[in-house]
C-alpha cells in the first residue's frame, strides 16, 4: 500500500516495479550510513593531527639529536625517534600535507584524463571506444612500478615525477568507470530525445549523462585517493617516490626499513597512519558505492 | 523550403538491417512502402519484431536504410544523418517513447525538461521560453505544481503527458509515437489516448501511432498500416480496414483481438 498513489484526476494506481524500486534504493540504507561514519571518523584522525601540527609542533622535523636515537615511545617523545633522533610524531604529523598534495595530484590527472576518454568512449561507441579501449589496455600493461622508474630515469627523484608518473597509470581505472556509466546511459530513451531534439555531443555529455554518474565517480575517486597513497608509499619505499629532503609517510616507512627490528616503532606510526586514510577513504568509497548501485536499480 | 508536397512522409522499396556483414543480410525491414498525408494519424500495427520501432528509427534518422527512398516534406532524407535532417527540417520529427521513466533525465525537473528543447534551439530568452513551458505544462493538463518535480515522482500516466509536451513544445509537424499507452494502465491509456487527440487538434502535427493495441488505433488513428514480417500488408482508412480486412494477416490479426469495433 506505500507505494499507492494518486494521480490528477483522483484515480488511485500502484506504482510499476521501477518506481518502486527508486523508492527503495532513495533512501541510504543503514550500511551505507554507518560505512560514512566509519571512513569520517578515521579520516578525521590525521586531520586532527595535521590541524594541531599548524599550531603547535613540539619538535623541528630535520634537526638531528643523535643522542636521542632510536627513543622509545615515551611521554616525551610519543612515537619514539628514528635514526637520527627526529621526533617520529612531529614527522607523522607534517608528513600529512605532501600525502595529501601527491594523492590529488595523482588522482586530479587520472580523473580528467579517464573522464575525457571515457565519456567519449561510452558515449560516441565504435571506433572511437576501440581506440579508448587500445589506450587503457596499452596503459595497464605497464606496471605502476616500471612506470615510475621511467620517471625518475628520465627526469630524477621529485614530486612531480610521482604525481605524472602514477596519474598517468591511474587514468584506465577512472576510463572504465566512466565508460560502463556512458554506456549503461546512452540507451536510455531521454538521450535519443535530446539527439532528435538537436543537442550537441558536449551538451548531452556534460549537462544529462554526466550527473548520471557523479556518485560512481566520487566514489571511484574516494578509492583512487587510498590507492594512490599505497602506490606513493609503494614508490617511496623502492626510493622512486620523493626526495630525502621532504617528508611523506611512504618516505618514513623507507627510511625506517633499515632498522625494522632494532626500532619498530619508527615503521608503526606511518604505517598506521597510512592505514587509517586508506581505510577511511574505502569506506566512503564503499558507501558512495552502494548508493549508485541502489540509484541505478532505478 | 519548398513547400509543396502532397504526402508529409512517403516511403518506397525500403529495406533495412541490423547486420553487420554484407554478405549475410538479415532484412528487418523488406521492400516496404508507406504514405503519410499532411494532418493524418496513421495508426502502425503489428506483432512484436515486425518491424514497427526500427521503421521509426529509420524515420527520424538513428538508422540508414540499406535502399529505398524515404521523402519527408517532398525531399529526400534516407542519406542525411540526424543532425542534417534537424537543421533542414528544424525539429520536424519528434518522438515519444514507449517507456515513460527512460524518457526523462532523473536528475533534472520536469520544468527544466519542458523548457530543455527551446534552451537548445536558443531562439527565445530564458524567460520566454519558462512561461512556454509552464503553458504547455497547463496545455498537457498537469497543474504549475509539476513544474518543480522529479520525474519519480510522477506517475506513467503524468510522465508520458510531459513526453508529449517536450515533443511538442517545438512544435513539430510529424510526431511519432511509439506504443506510448503500453505500459500504462487501461484507465490511464484512455486519458492519454483523449489528450493526444485534443492535442492534434490543436497543433495540427501529424501522427505516426505504433502500437499492437488494435483498439487503441481504432479509438485513434484515421489510417491504419499492417505491418507483418518487415512489409505493409495492407493501408487503407481504419473503418474500411477494420470492417473489411483484404489480407489474411489483417483478418488473423483482427479476428484474434475479439473486439468489435464501432467508432
Amino acid at each position: 500500500m506505500r507505494f499507492k498513489r494518486k494521480d490528477k484526476n483522483n484515480q488511485i494506481s500502484f506504482a510499476p516495479d521501477v518506481q518502486r524500486a527508486y523508492y527503495r534504493a532513495s533512501s541510504i540504507n543503514k550500511g551505507a550510513k554507518i560505512q560514512f561514519r566509519i571512513g569520517f571518523v578515521l579520516l578525521a584522525i590525521p586531520l586532527v593531527l595535521f590541524l594541531i601540527n599548524i599550531f603547535y609542533r613540539p619538535y623541528d622535523t630535520t634537526s638531528m639529536n643523535m643522542s636521542e636515537r632510536f627513543v622509545t615511545p615515551d611521554s616525551k617523545h610519543w612515537f619514539g625517534t628514528d635514526n637520527y633522533g627526529r621526533d617520529i610524531f612531529t614527522r607523522v604529523m607534517s608528513g600529512l600535507p605532501l600525502t595529501i598534495i601527491i594523492s590529488i595530484g595523482i588522482n586530479l590527472i587520472g580523473c580528467s584524463s579517464g573522464l575525457l576518454i571515457g565519456a567519449l568512449s561510452g558515449y560516441y561507441g565504435g571506433t572511437v571506444d576501440y581506440w579508448g579501449n587500445r589506450i587503457s589496455d596499452a596503459l595497464l600493461s605497464i606496471p605502476a612500478i616500471l612506470m615510475g622508474m621511467l620517471f625518475v630515469a628520465t627526469f630524477g627523484n621529485g614530486i612531480w615525477q610521482v604525481i605524472v608518473a602514477l596519474g598517468i597509470m591511474f587514468i584506465p581505472s577512472y576510463m572504465r568507470v566512466i565508460r560502463s556509466g556512458f554506456l549503461e546511459y546512452r540507451q536510455r530513451n531521454f538521450v535519443k530525445r535530446l539527439q532528435l531534439l538537436g543537442a550537441s555531443s558536449g551538451r548531452i555529455i556534460w549537462r544529462h549523462l554526466f550527473p548520471q554518474i557523479r556518485t560512481r565517480l566520487m566514489s571511484a575517486i574516494a578509492l583512487g585517493f587510498a590507492n594512490a597513497i599505497l602506490a606513493e608509499s609503494s614508490l617511496s619505499f623502492l626510493g622512486l617516490g620523493v626526495p630525502p629532503s621532504q617528508i611523506t609517510w611512504g618516505r618514513m616507512l623507507k627510511d625506517a626499513q633499515g632498522f625494522l627490528f632494532q626500532a619498530p616503532w619508527s615503521a608503526i606510526a606511518p604505517g598506521l597512519m597510512i592505514v587509517t586514510l586508506v581505510l577511511g577513504s574505502f569506506f566512503i568509497s564503499n558507501g558512495l558505492k552502494q548508493i549508485s548501485q541502489q540509484r541505478s536499480l532505478a | 523550403m519548398s513547400e509543396k508536397f502532397h504526402n508529409i512522409l512517403e516511403i518506397n522499396n525500403i529495406y533495412a538491417s541490423y547486420s553487420a556483414s554484407l554478405h549475410k543480410l538479415e532484412y528487418v525491414l523488406k521492400d516496404l512502402s508507406l504514405t503519410m498525408k499532411p494532418g493524418e494519424c496513421l495508426g502502425l500495427v503489428g506483432k512484436s519484431g515486425s518491424g514497427k520501432t526500427t521503421l521509426a528509427n529509420l524515420i527520424t534518422g538513428f538508422i540508414k536504410p540499406i535502399s529505398g527512398k524515404i521523402l519527408f516534406r517532398g525531399q529526400e532524407v534516407q542519406d542525411l544523418s540526424l543532425r542534417q535532417r534537424i537543421r533542414q527540417f528544424n525539429c520536424g520529427i519528434q518522438m515519444v517513447f514507449q517507456d515513460p521513466y527512460s524518457s526523462f533525465n532523473p536528475k533534472m525537473t520536469i520544468g527544466k525538461q519542458l523548457m530543455e528543447p527551446l534552451l537548445i534551439r536558443k531562439s527565445l530568452s530564458e524567460s520566454e521560453i519558462e512561461t512556454k513551458a509552464r503553458h504547455m505544462l497547463e496545455q498537457v493538463g498537469l497543474s504549475a505544481d509539476y513544474f518543480l518535480r522529479y520525474p519519480h515522482q510522477l506517475s506513467g500516466g503524468q510522465l508520458q503527458r510531459v513526453a508529449l509536451g517536450c515533443a511538442l513544445i517545438v512544435e513539430p509537424c510529424l510526431l511519432i509515437a511509439d506504443e506510448p499507452v503500453s505500459s500504462l494502465d487501461v484507465s490511464v491509456q484512455a486519458q492519454v489516448l483523449d489528450l493526444i487527440i485534443d492535442l492534434r487538434k490543436e497543433f495540427k502535427f501529424s501522427c505516426l501511432f505504433i502500437s499492437h493495441d488494435l483498439a487503441v488505433i481504432y479509438h485513434l488513428c484515421d489510417t491504419i498500416a499492417v505491418l507483418n514480417q518487415g512489409s505493409i500488408v495492407e493501408q487503407g482508412n481504419v473503418e474500411k480496414v477494420f470492417r473489411n480486412p483484404q489480407n489474411l494477416y489483417t483478418k488473423q490479426l483482427i479476428s484474434d483481438a475479439g473486439y468489435s469495433f464501432s467508432k
